[in-house]
Formats: C-alpha cells, structure tokens, sequence
C-alpha cells in the first residue's frame, strides 16, 4: 500500500512530536521524520505542513543567520501546540490501538 | 538572492519556478514560504551536485510547490476571471508586440535614420494601459502565466532548454555578468556616435534594464519593462556584431586589391602585348608564356568578334592578335607591329604606317627586370636598358 496515503492523515502530529523537544528549521524536521523511519514523506509537504501548523497558531518562528547559504527559519511548538500534540496524542493512541485490534482479530478470525 | 544562488547552476531557476507556481498566494505568505523553501533547496543542490539529480528527489519545481500547496492548505492555482483573463491576454501580447518592435528599433538605432523611434514610441503608448492594470493589481503577474498560451510557451521553451546540453546552458548562464559590460558599451557607443537622439533613447534604455532587471526577480510585473528594453539592446548588439564581422575579414577589401594590380606591367606600365624575335631578329611565331611556378601568363585577348557574345578571354599563347580598326571595320594585324632590329642594336624602327610604333629593346638572355604582375613573376628582359612597350594600338575605339 502507498504509505504517503497514511501519512497524510498523520504529518501534523509527525511534525509537532519532532519539534517537541527542540527546535528545528525546515531540513531538520524533515530529517528527523525520516530517521524515525517515515522514508517516503515528501520534501515540499513537511514545509507545506509546517507553514500550515504555523498559521495555525501552533509553532513560533524566527530566522537564524547562517554564515554559509540563506538564513534558517526555525520552527518551535508554542503552547497551543503543545496543547494539540497532547490531543493529537491521545487520539492517535487510541486510534492505533483500534486499528491494531482490528488486524489482529481479523488475522485470528 | 546570495552568494550560493549565483554560483550553483539550476538553483536559481528552480528557485524563481518554485516562487511562479506560488505567485498567486499572498505576497507575504510566499516570502515566508520561500524563506523555508530557499535553504532547503539549496542545501539539496549542495547533496545532488547536478539539477537533475534534484529533481529526481523533489520533482519539477511546479509538483514541488503543488504538493506544498496540499500539504499546506492553500487554495489551488484558480484562473482569473474572464476580463482580468482578457487584461492579462493584452498585457501579455503587447509585451511581445513592443519586444519585437524594440528589437527592430535597435537594429536600426545606430544607422541615425530620422523617425526610427517613432514606431517604438506609438507601441510603448499602446502599451501604457498593460503597465497600469498590472501596478494597479488589476492583473497579476499570476493572471498573466496562467494563461493558456503562456504556459504553451513555456512548456516548449523548458523543453528546448532540456535538450540543449547542460553545459552550454551553463555556459550562457555564465555570461550573464557580461551583459552588464555590453549595456556600459553600448552608452559609451551611443554617446561616441554623436547622434544626439539616439544617445538619449540608448542611455534611457540601459537605465532602465539596469534599475528594472534587479528588481524584477522579485516583483514581476516589472519584467514587460525588462523584456522590452533588452529586446532593443539585443537588436543593437546584433546589428553591431554583424558590422564588425563584416568590416573585417570579408572578401570585398582584398579582391579589390587584387583586381588593382592584375595584369602585366613593365616599368608601371600596363603591357597588353608580348612579342618575342630569335637571335637573328626573326619574329617567332608562336609561343606560350609561364611563370616561375608553372602558371600561365595570361592577358586580355582581343578579337574580332561581336564583343555581346564572347566573355573576355584571357590567353597565354603570344603573340596575341593585333587588333585594329579602320574605316569602322575590325582587322587582325598579322605580324610584327614594329621592324625589330638585331639583337645588341639599341632601338628598332617603327613602320609608320599604322601608327602604332612601339619601341622596344630586343630581348637577351641576360640581366633581368622584373615585370610585375598579380603574383609580380620576373619575366626577363634586357637589363638595364631603359626598354619600354607601349600600347601597340589604340584599342577599343574605332578609326573616323
């Protein structure tokens, strides 16, 4: 199955749990996601989503000068986003934890 | 843009389609987009080294911000209303119309014809309200790409692009600073060229590429500004590379020196005839004269003929026929035209008859002068002697 369909549904929170415990510009996040194991996450969708996050009210922003290259936008979770990843959290949990009864009854069924 | 832009092939392009395909978003929302998209990027060049390996990894540029349009929650790409849709049909017309007319324009700027900017001047006019809807915001640059036929047209122009190699790409790309040094040029030209009109329009035009073409990147609708006025300068640069090539190096200048020294000359004299006797003064009938490499020596022979149907012809068999014309009609002299003397004698007698007696030394084997023709082969005559031919006859005009 095409896993990019799956991780539509989950990016937000994928974006928010990477940034949780430190702050990252756009590259960061997106290598952080894909060293967690979501290879086939798009380049241009983490920075779509990221942006969207943002005007969201749920990251703060601010532009780090860099000696070599463009400045880095770095993104933190304020906490309205924190407040969301909580949710985000639980639902998925639970969410998951369905998901994984289902397969497993249907598999023993 | 920075430093890494400039030098890294592709990024800047990849860059400038990324923001196109957005320029519909608020302009705000797309600088804070293109401050996220320009280091990453950026930093993806750095890793791939070559634009196609970037594209491999992110997609054209257009899928890399359709797909952060999605991810993002924009609205798609949605095509202007029809009047707006008709403004930015105009705006994007008239900009070629005035392209080409500028071009035209600049071809024939240096040339001082009065009126040549006339015709620039009534298209600039008809281009004057396209300027007004686009930094009135009546039509967005975004209106004017959406458009169908600009698409087409860009959709052929990145194929072109694509098939070209990506080195001679590169390499165009790399002369883009020496555009700037042309531009200078270009016044110092108009200025040195003393027509006080064309001064003026020059000096304004590369003005205005250089304060519009910066700024353009940013704000697109200064780019029919852009476009215009280098379609002018390319037409001056054209015109003027042509003049140089054909101002140096072109056949004309040397065949006319050619042509100024053919022929054979004794002494700086045009020789149209050559007669040669044996030692005991005896006319020799028939000979054939070369030079030093083998090459005939050939002069202009005269005949008898209706001249309408015989091209010159050029012999190197000698003598060649003494032609003259009495009483309106067209004789062929057989013979010599003067009583050689013996050789060793200083002068031979002319017959007096014809009237054309030239003087000559007979030949002898020794000394040398050269007689100079084309390629100046010595032909040996008496040395020091101070021999001279002239013309045996006169020529194409017939006798009273």
């Amino acid at each position: 199955m095409d896993t990019s369909q799956l991780l539509k549904g989950v990016l937000d929170l994928a974006v928010l749990a990477v940034l949780r415990d430190e702050d990252g510009y756009g590259y960061d996040v997106l290598r952080r996601l894909r060293g967690g194991g979501m290879e086939e996450v798009g380049d241009a969708s983490v920075y779509g989503t990221l942006r969207r996050l943002y005007r969201a009210g749920l990251l703060t922003s601010y532009v780090v000068p860099s000696d070599e290259g463009p400045h880095r936008k770095y993104y933190g979770v304020n906490d309205a986003g924190r407040e969301r990843l909580v949710e985000s959290e639980r639902a998925w949990r639970a969410f998951a934890e369905a998901m994984d009864g289902i397969l497993t009854k249907g598999a023993v069924a | 843009m920075n430093a890494e832009t400039e030098t890294r092939p592709g990024l800047a392009d990849y860059l400038d389609r990324v923001r196109r395909a957005l320029a519909d978003l608020p302009a705000d929302e797309v600088t804070e987009v293109m401050e996220d998209v320009e280091p990453h990027v950026t930093e993806v060049f750095a890793e791939a080294g070559d634009a196609d390996e970037v594209t491999r990894r992110l997609g054209t540029p257009e899928a890399y911000a359709a797909e952060l349009r999605a991810a993002g929650g924009y609205p798609p790409p949605e095509p202007a209303p029809g009047r707006a849709r008709w403004a930015a049909r105009y705006t994007l017309w008239i900009t070629l119309v005035v392209a080409v007319v500028a071009f035209g324009t600049g071809t024939i700027a240096l040339s001082g014809v009065n009126g040549q900017f006339a015709a620039l001047g009534v298209f600039a006019i008809f281009a004057l309200p396209a300027l007004l809807w686009l930094f009135s915001g009546k039509v967005r640059p975004a209106d004017v790409e959406g458009l169908a036929e600009y698409r087409y047209a860009q959709r052929k122009g990145s194929a072109l692009v694509d098939r070209v190699p990506s080195k001679a790409v590169d390499y165009l790309r790399s002369l883009r600073p020496a555009w700037w040094l042309v531009r200078v040029l270009l016044v110092v030209l108009a200025i040195a060229i003393g027509h006080t009109e064309t001064a003026i329009v020059l000096l304004v035009v590369v003005a205005l590429v250089s304060w519009a073409e910066p700024r353009s990147r940013s704000d697109r609708r200064l780019v029919p500004v852009v476009v215009a006025a280098n379609a002018c300068l390319a037409g001056v640069v054209v015109v003027g590379l042509l003049t140089v090539l054909f101002s140096s190096g072109g056949p004309s200048p040397r065949q006319a020196s050619y042509n100024d020294v053919s022929g054979l000359y004794y002494d700086g004299n045009y020789v149209q005839n050559v007669y040669a006797v044996d030692a005991q003064g005896k006319a020799i009938p028939e000979f054939y004269l070369y030079d030093e490499d083998g090459s005939p020596i050939k002069l202009y022979s005269r005949a008898c003929y209706d001249s309408r149907d015989n091209e010159p012809d050029y012999d190197n068999k000698f003598p060649l026929p003494h032609v003259e014309y009495r009483g309106g009609t067209c004789l062929v002299e057989p013979g010599l035209p003067f009583v050689p003397l013996p050789p060793g004698a200083t002068k031979s007698v002319a017959p007096s008859a014809s009237g054309s007696a030239p003087t000559t030394a007979p030949p002898s084997t020794t000394g040398s002068a050269p007689v100079s023709t084309a390629e100046s082969a010595p032909v040996s005559t008496t040395g020091s002697a101070p021999a001279s031919t002239t013309a045996p006859a006169p020529t194409s005009t017939p006798g009273s």
